[in-house]
C-alpha cells in the first residue's frame, strides 16, 4: 500500500462537471504536497467487469480513497453504490490477515439544493461504508449550490467559488499530516456560496432559459404525461 | 384502493408478499414488480425530464409504466434490502430516476428548498427496510427516507424496517407500519 497515493473516484454520470471540478480541487491540492493521485470516473468500471477489478484493486492499494459525487435524491448514487459492492466483495476475497485500516477515506458530496446539511445523508452512508470494508473514515465535505460552480475547474469559478478552495486546501494539508478533515474546512465547505433568494431566483429563472433552447415554453415544463395518456 | 408494491427479491421480495397478503384481505388492488426482474437504467443526471421530454425520463426503458402506476396508486411501497443505511441499488435507481414526478423550480417547504411536484397528488409511502441489525444502519436508512419524504411529499407516510434474521415478527411490524400510514381499512 502506497501511503502518498489516491484514488479518485468521480461519483457522476457526467464527464467535467462539479463533483470532478470538486475531486480535481482536492486531488490538485495534494499533488502540490507530493501525492500520486489516479482519478477514475464511475461509468468506466460498471462498463466492464475487467474496469471494475481494476478499480477495486488501485483502491485497496491507495492509502486513500477520495469520493467526489452528486447527491441523487438524497443519498449515494447507485452507481456508486454499485461500485461499494464490489469493493466489499474485493475486501472479502483478500487474505483475513488483509487489514486495511490503513486504507483512508473521504468523500465531497454536492447538491443543486442551497443547504449544503442535503447532503449529510450520503456521508452518513460513506462512514458505514468505510466501516464496513475496514477503511479509516476521515470524515466528509458537503456543498451546497453546487450549480454556482457552473461545470468548470474551480480556478475558473471565479470569487465565489474562494471558499470552496480555501476548504479544500485545508482538507489536503489534513490529510496529508495524517489527521481528519477539520470542522473549519467543513464550515467554510458548508458556507452559501451567494444568498438563498438569489440563488432560488436565478435558478427558477434559468430552468425556463433552458427550457426555451430545447424549444419548450415555460408552460411545457409543466406537463403531467401520466394524467393526459 | 390501488397499491404498488415494489421489492428488490429475496428477503425484500418474501416482506412484498407479506404486505400484498394483507392488503388484498383488505380489498386493495395491488401491483406487485420485482426491480431485481427489471433492467432499469441508472439516471444519467440529464436533466431531460424537466427539460427536453417534461414529466419523462429521456432514457427509455421499463420506467415509464412504473411511474405511470405510482402516479395512479393510493399507496406505493417500496421494499428493499439495507445497506450501509441507504436502499440496495436497484431501489435507489428507481428513487433517483423518480424525478420526472418533480418540476424543476424550487419553492420552500419546511423551511429548506425543494422542488415543486408535478402532479398534484401523490401516494402514501410506505418504506420497508430488511435489515441485518448492523449497527447504524436502521438509524440512518430511517434518516434517508425522511429525506426523500420531504422531496417527494407524500400526504402520509411510514418506515418500518425488518430484521432479516427474525422473519416471524415480520407480518405484524408491516401491519403497524400500515396503520401507522394511515392506510384505509387498516385504522
Amino acid at each position: 500500500m502506497n501511503q502518498k497515493r489516491v484514488l479518485l473516484l468521480i461519483g457522476s454520470p457526467r464527464t467535467a462537471g462539479n463533483s470532478e471540478s470538486l475531486g480535481d480541487g482536492l486531488g490538485d491540492n495534494l499533488k502540490n504536497l507530493g501525492w500520486t493521485v489516479e482519478k477514475i470516473r464511475i461509468p468506466g468500471p460498471l462498463r466492464s467487469p475487467a474496469e471494475m477489478d481494476s478499480l477495486t484493486s488501485k483502491m485497496l492499494d491507495s492509502g486513500l480513497f477520495i469520493l467526489s459525487s452528486p447527491l441523487y435524491a438524497d443519498g449515494v448514487p447507485a452507481m456508486v453504490l454499485r461500485a461499494f459492492e464490489e469493493i466489499k466483495r474485493a475486501k472479502e476475497a483478500l487474505p483475513p490477515e488483509r487489514d486495511l485500516k490503513g486504507v483512508r477515506m473521504t468523500a465531497i458530496f454536492n447538491c443543486g439544493f442551497p443547504e449544503s446539511h442535503h447532503n449529510d445523508v450520503a456521508l452518513k452512508i460513506c462512514r458505514l461504508f468505510a466501516a464496513d470494508v475496514g477503511f479509516h473514515w476521515v470524515g466528509g465535505l458537503g456543498l451546497g449550490m453546487g450549480e454556482v460552480l457552473g461545470r468548470r475547474p474551480l480556478a475558473e469559478a471565479g470569487r465565489v467559488a474562494r471558499p470552496v478552495g480555501r476548504a479544500l486546501a485545508l482538507a489536503a494539508e489534513a490529510l496529508d499530516q495524517g489527521k481528519d478533515i477539520p470542522p473549519e474546512a467543513v464550515e467554510l465547505m458548508a458556507k452559501p456560496l451567494i444568498p438563498r433568494f438569489l440563488y432560488v431566483l436565478m435558478g427558477n429563472r434559468g430552468w425556463k432559459k433552458q427550457a426555451e433552447k430545447n424549444d419548450l415554453t415555460a408552460e411545457d415544463l409543466y406537463r403531467r404525461p401520466f394524467l393526459e395518456e | 384502493m390501488k397499491a404498488l408494491i415494489l421489492s428488490d427479491g429475496g428477503d425484500a421480495s418474501a416482506a412484498a408478499d407479506l404486505l400484498l397478503e394483507v392488503l388484498q384481505k383488505r380489498g386493495w388492488e395491488c401491483e406487485t414488480l420485482r426491480l431485481d426482474a427489471m433492467s432499469l437504467r441508472y439516471c444519467s443526471g440529464c436533466f431531460g425530464c424537466w427539460l427536453r421530454t417534461p414529466g419523462h425520463c429521456a432514457q427509455r426503458d421499463e420506467l415509464a409504466a412504473v411511474l405511470k402506476a405510482e402516479v395512479r396508486s393510493d399507496l406505493l411501497a417500496c421494499v428493499s434490502p439495507i445497506r450501509w443505511g441507504s436502499y440496495s441499488v436497484e431501489m435507489k435507481k428507481f428513487i433517483e430516476r423518480s424525478i420526472p414526478l418533480l418540476l424543476p423550480f424550487f419553492e420552500t417547504f419546511r423551511g429548506e428548498v425543494h422542488h415543486e411536484m408535478r402532479y398534484p397528488r401523490r401516494p402514501i409511502f410506505l418504506a420497508v427496510g430488511i435489515s441485518s441489525g448492523v449497527g447504524e444502519d436502521e438509524s440512518v436508512f430511517r434518516e434517508l427516507v425522511a429525506r426523500n419524504l420531504l422531496n417527494f411529499r407524500s400526504p402520509s407516510a411510514a418506515t418500518v424496517v425488518l430484521d432479516g434474521n427474525r422473519p416471524a415478527e415480520h407480518q405484524d411490524l408491516i401491519l403497524k407500519g400500515l396503520k401507522e400510514a394511515g392506510v384505509e381499512g387498516l385504522l
